[in-house]
């Protein structure tokens, strides 16, 4: 599912370049779960971002679901993302002007697949929120608004599931609640989890933990 | 492609107070532009529409011709009406003559008197359009016997009434009608007097017109059916230019109006350009600001897959939806304002030009509206594509992604002022004046460049003057982090704000020039018409009234005459181009034995001997035709080629009002033809109305122009202009306004974030207004000086330009400029930003983006 080829990326820092990723490699089956954990600013958001598509790496090859990412144009980027992808942040990242169905049916409806109402109070109903799905994010709880965004992440059937620190904004019960609902999910609509965390307890959970260290990735120990 | 969100919801956040600027700018743009082309079009419509009846007949002649001593007194214009019937006859064809000329009139038995303008017809009078009169019955009937017929006015300035008798030199007449519509009425912007119209076989038993008088002499045509006025025109045009004989056509009717009316729509044009540039730039800097405070939402858009067209299609959907009321309401209230210009302006549109609204105007007034909106949300629309959804990531510090493309406010700019200027020239095209639209637009672009160097200029003295009290040293940081949007900001505040002071300096200077200093710089009289043999009985009369010093009488023999060139027909085609016209135009011509008092020698010598035949010429007008010294000019002066070298070229100050001449010639050219002559008196004070009287009594031929009446007439029709010049001025200013209110609202979220900072260190409200209000007196205080600049630049070019005189710079006008100027901009700023204050302090921490 994901396959990486010597990807290298790097930054600029204080005048001069700074490797964040150094020719990283690595496989993921279809429907795995994999945790990422490693120190702040070691780059794990960052191989994320490579993922879905949104940065571009310095070297090396990027092949999610069997199509190289640096064959596609930024349209086609787009429309790869809307197909194939399904993103958690820590933030939610919600649209405060549309309620939790219509953000949760926004991926249908950028790909052209109608209103997607009743696909996305499926997925409400699902998280637990189709009572709230008249309410726009900011009527909503922390725990709420992230389950909205695992609703709204898992919508569209993804082959892939990206999730950036997801729990980092929630409070330890709400937490284990969140990260129960993606795993549930993601088992559910046979999706390959990418799950980057700093919490081991939290990574342990996946199929495989990986560290980021110094620029290289490692099996975590 | 399907826009699922278009309809129903908005991914999108709308903030207010954007949207609020957004459709208040384009209301106000889309207004001024469609009022401004209404009134265009109805000043339009007013010359074109109505030219046949303007004209009074499908052609008509015109010549100034004194009267030969064949037909003096016999008030028909022989030699005219013969052209006409030998070169136009035709089947169908019909003539009318006529003669028009000024002439004191007397209330009979009465020491009251008005300067006049005679109009004398005959039964045929008018050929096309009607007449009406305020009471019942026709203008022949009226005109039987011993009936005239005058304008309204007239009665009201002699208190008279239909039925009173009146006197025109030595004929007696009734009043027997009040002009209600006169078909051609526009035919000069300024009058001497109200009008009156009489029968042409009467003019004789007046005796006013004698052999040289001051008369025009006038055919109307009327052609058979089906037959183009253009095309019979063409035919004698160049015989006709060649004997000093004017051809009109509808299309060519009322050449000095439709100039004035061209030149008045480019001013209203050019007017509401730049209020559309700063309209531009306010919604420009509003949707930017929108888009900015989308960032994070269209990065989610597209993160979750939305591609540049469906993102587009969210942007401009957003800013149709903000500019489509404000594009209607302009459209409706701009057709609706034209409504009001025959009350604001009845000279030039009587209150018979009726008004409709046009639909199509509106509509693409509307539709200008949000393709402008489109246009402004360019840059911006710009900026989001590049905006890269891997900032929602929590990606390192020195990602490319963290960093924000650079905003275009040049490209903004660039793209305004591109559509600025090609409106500008296609004004200039439409309107005739392909020259004036360039250098508007090159005057533009000067303007702007000065502007902007000035903005830099003091951004960079901010930079390096870090003293002065806490609250000044902050607000000069605030402004610095602005940079470059700070400083375009200062550039149309100043550009918008410079243009009301220029109209401000402008007023002040025609008045000081043309009003307040009549009574010590010009005559009180002109005398039109002097014979020959009544020069000495005037001059006698009037040394009785007149000031003590010599020149306080001043009399010159005239003729007038029409310059000789190879090629008549080439004038005709273009006769408003400034040195076509002057080509085309009546000249009045005289002869002196020595330099006219007020007149200075500028190149070459005075008459070579008592029997040259030499010409001095006014330096304007020989640079203007391209003539040098020794060249031969040739006029036609009542059918008789007058020619001379040219000896010398003068200066002559035309705002004195006195008698000043531009072409002047040695006796030995002009004196043995047949000439009237001219005089001006300046009369002792409060000696003026017995002079007139006793003018009237002893030489009732003689026509006094009072050149205070005619400068009130003249300041009226200027008052007119500077009240339409004044209103656009100020909605230039608001369009400024508008702008700083958006810059403010631009900066709002940070500008709240950091005074809850302030606040949440100790800072008190009051403190905080300190550091706002001196933030705004800066702003203000910069763009006032440079508007002060660009007003005084302005002032001196036109002043130098249309009356070649130095401009007056008061200290009145400049402080009323700075003061009202910079306090509207300190107010509006200061005011705007003080409600950033009244925001919770924690809710702002917590909520902000920073």
């Amino acid at each position: 599912m994901i396959h990486l080829d010597k990807v290298s990326y790097s930054v600029a820092h204080a005048g001069r370049r700074l490797t964040l990723l150094q020719e990283i490699s690595l496989h993921v089956p279809r429907e795995q779960a994999v945790s990422l954990l490693g120190p702040s600013g070691s780059g794990k958001s960052t191989l994320l971002a490579l993922l879905a598509g949104v940065e571009r790496p310095d070297q090396g090859r990027i092949c999610l679901d069997g199509v190289a990412l640096h064959t596609l144009s930024e349209a086609e980027l787009a429309r790869f993302r809307r197909q194939r992808l399904g993103v958690v942040f820590q933030e939610f990242h919600l649209l405060p002007t549309l309620n939790a169905w219509e953000n949760v049916a926004l991926p249908l409806q950028l790909a052209g697949q109608g209103e997607g109402r009743q696909q996305a109070m499926q997925l409400l109903e699902q998280v637990g929120l189709a009572h709230r799905s008249q309410h726009r994010p900011a009527e909503l709880s922390g725990g709420e608004q992230q389950r909205v965004a695992i609703a709204r992440a898992f919508v569209h059937r993804p082959a892939l599931i990206l999730a950036d620190e997801p729990t980092g904004n929630l409070d330890q019960q709400t937490s284990r609640h969140i990260i129960d609902l993606l795993f549930a999910c993601a088992a559910q609509w046979h999706s390959t989890l990418f799950l980057v965390t700093h919490d081991p307890q939290l990574a342990s959970r996946a199929d495989r933990s990986l560290t980021l260290l110094d620029g290289r990735l490692e099996p975590t120990a | 492609m399907r826009w699922p969100f278009v309809s129903g919801m908005l991914p999108l956040t709308a903030s207010r107070s954007n949207a609020r600027y957004v459709a208040a700018s384009i209301l106000l743009c889309v207004t001024v532009l469609v009022a401004v082309a209404a009134t265009a079009i109805l000043l339009r419509q007013a010359m074109e529409i109505n030219a046949r009846q303007l004209l009074g007949a499908d052609l008509r002649l015109q010549a100034s011709w004194p009267l030969p001593a064949a037909e003096e007194g016999s008030g028909i214009p022989t030699a005219l009406l013969q052209f006409a019937q030998h070169h136009l006859a035709g089947p169908g064809r019909r003539f009318s003559p006529g003669l028009e000329f000024a002439a004191m009139l007397r209330v009979a038995e009465s020491d009251r008197s008005l300067l006049v303008e005679v109009k004398a017809v005959d039964e045929a009078y008018p050929l096309r359009g009607q007449l009406l009169l305020e009471q019942e019955g026709a203008l022949q009937a009226a005109l039987q016997e011993d009936g005239v017929v005058v304008e309204a006015g007239l009665l009201q300035r002699l208190d008279l009434h239909v039925g009173d008798a009146i006197e025109l030199g030595e004929a007696r007449f009734t009043i027997r009608g009040v002009l209600a519509v006169e078909p051609d009425r526009i035919t000069r912007l300024f009058r001497l007097g109200p009008r009156i119209l009489m029968p042409l076989h009467r003019v004789a038993a007046t005796g006013l017109l004698q052999k040289g008088s001051r008369v025009t002499q006038v055919v109307g045509v009327a052609l058979a059916a089906g037959e183009q006025a253009a095309e019979v025109a063409h035919g004698v045009r160049a015989l006709a230019l060649q004997q000093g004989i004017r051809l009109f056509t509808p299309e060519q009717s009322q050449p000095s109006v439709r100039r004035f009316v061209r030149r008045f729509t480019l001013f209203l044009g050019m007017t509401a350009l730049l209020t559309l540039l700063l309209s531009g730039l306010a919604i420009a800097t509003a949707l930017s600001a929108w888009i900015r405070e989308n960032r994070r939402n269209i990065a989610i858009l597209k993160l979750l897959g939305a591609d540049h067209r469906q993102v587009s299609g969210q942007v401009l959907a957003a800013t149709l939806a903000m500019s489509w009321p404000a594009s209607l309401s302009g459209a409706l209230l701009g057709s609706a304002l034209p409504a009001l210009m025959p009350y604001l302006m009845p000279e030039l549109l009587p209150a018979e030009v009726g008004y409709r609204p046009s639909l199509g105007l509106a509509v693409a007034g509307a539709a200008f509206g949000l393709l402008f909106s489109l246009l402004c949300v360019l840059a911006p629309l710009l900026w989001s594509r590049r905006l890269s959804p891997a900032a929602l990531f929590q990606v390192s510090a020195g990602s490319d992604a963290l960093r924000h493309p650079p905003e275009r406010h040049l490209l903004s700019w660039g793209l305004l002022l591109l559509l600025v200027t090609a409106l500008a020239v296609a004004i200039g095209v439409w309107s005739g004046e392909k020259r004036a639209g360039w250098l508007f637009a090159l005057g533009l672009g000067a303007t702007l460049a000065v502007a902007w160097l000035s903005a830099q200029g003091v951004l960079w003295l901010l930079r390096r003057w870090p003293h002065g009290p806490l609250p000044w040293r902050l607000a000069c940081q605030a402004l610095l982090r602005r940079g470059e949007r700070q400083a375009l900001v200062l550039m149309a505040l100043a550009i918008a704000l410079g243009l009301v002071d220029a109209v401000l300096f402008l007023e002040n200077n025609l008045n000081q020039q043309l009003i307040n200093r009549l009574p010590q710089r010009i005559p009180s009289f002109f005398f039109i018409d002097l014979q020959p043999d009544q020069v000495e009985p005037f001059r006698q009369l009037a040394r009785r009234y007149a000031l003590p010093q010599e020149e306080s009488v001043r009399m010159f023999p005239t003729v007038r005459g029409r310059l000789q060139h190879d090629n008549p027909l080439a004038i005709e085609e273009d006769p408003d181009q400034s040195r076509t016209w002057r080509q085309a135009r009546e000249y009045v011509l005289t002869f002196a034995e020595q330099m006219p008092l007020g007149n200075r020698l500028l190149s070459g010598q005075w008459w070579s001997h008592a029997d040259a035949r030499e010409a001095s010429v006014e330096v304007e007008l020989a640079k203007e035709m391209g003539w040098q010294l020794g060249d031969s000019i040739a006029f036609t002066v009542q059918g008789v080629t007058v020619a001379a070298k040219i000896r010398n070229l003068r200066a002559v100050r035309w705002s004195d009002f006195g008698l000043n001449f531009f072409v002047l010639f040695s006796p030995a050219v002009l004196q043995d033809l047949p000439y009237a002559w001219l005089a001006t008196v300046a009369a002792e004070a409060g000696q003026e109305e017995h002079l007139l009287a006793e003018v009237n009594r002893q030489l009732p031929n003689v026509t006094a122009v009072a050149t205070r009446q005619v400068l009130t007439t003249m300041q009226g029709l200027l008052q007119q202009v500077a009240t339409a010049a004044q209103a656009l001025g100020v909605v230039a200013v608001l369009a400024g306004v508008l702008l700083l209110g958006v810059q403010v609202t631009a900066s709002r979220r940070r500008r709240i974030r950091e005074m809850a900072i302030y606040r949440l260190i100790g800072a008190t409200s009051a403190e905080l207004a300190r550091i706002l209000a001196a933030e705004m007196a800066i702003i203000a205080l910069v763009a006032t000086g440079m508007a002060v600049g660009i007003g005084y630049l302005l002032t001196v070019l036109v002043v130098r330009g249309l009356f070649n005189e130095v401009a007056v710079l008061d200290w009145l006008p400049t402080v009323l400029a700075g003061v009202g100027g910079g306090g509207v901009i300190f107010l509006a700023g200061w005011l705007a930003s003080l409600h950033h204050l009244q925001q919770p302090v924690m809710r702002v921490l917590r909520t902000a983006e920073g």
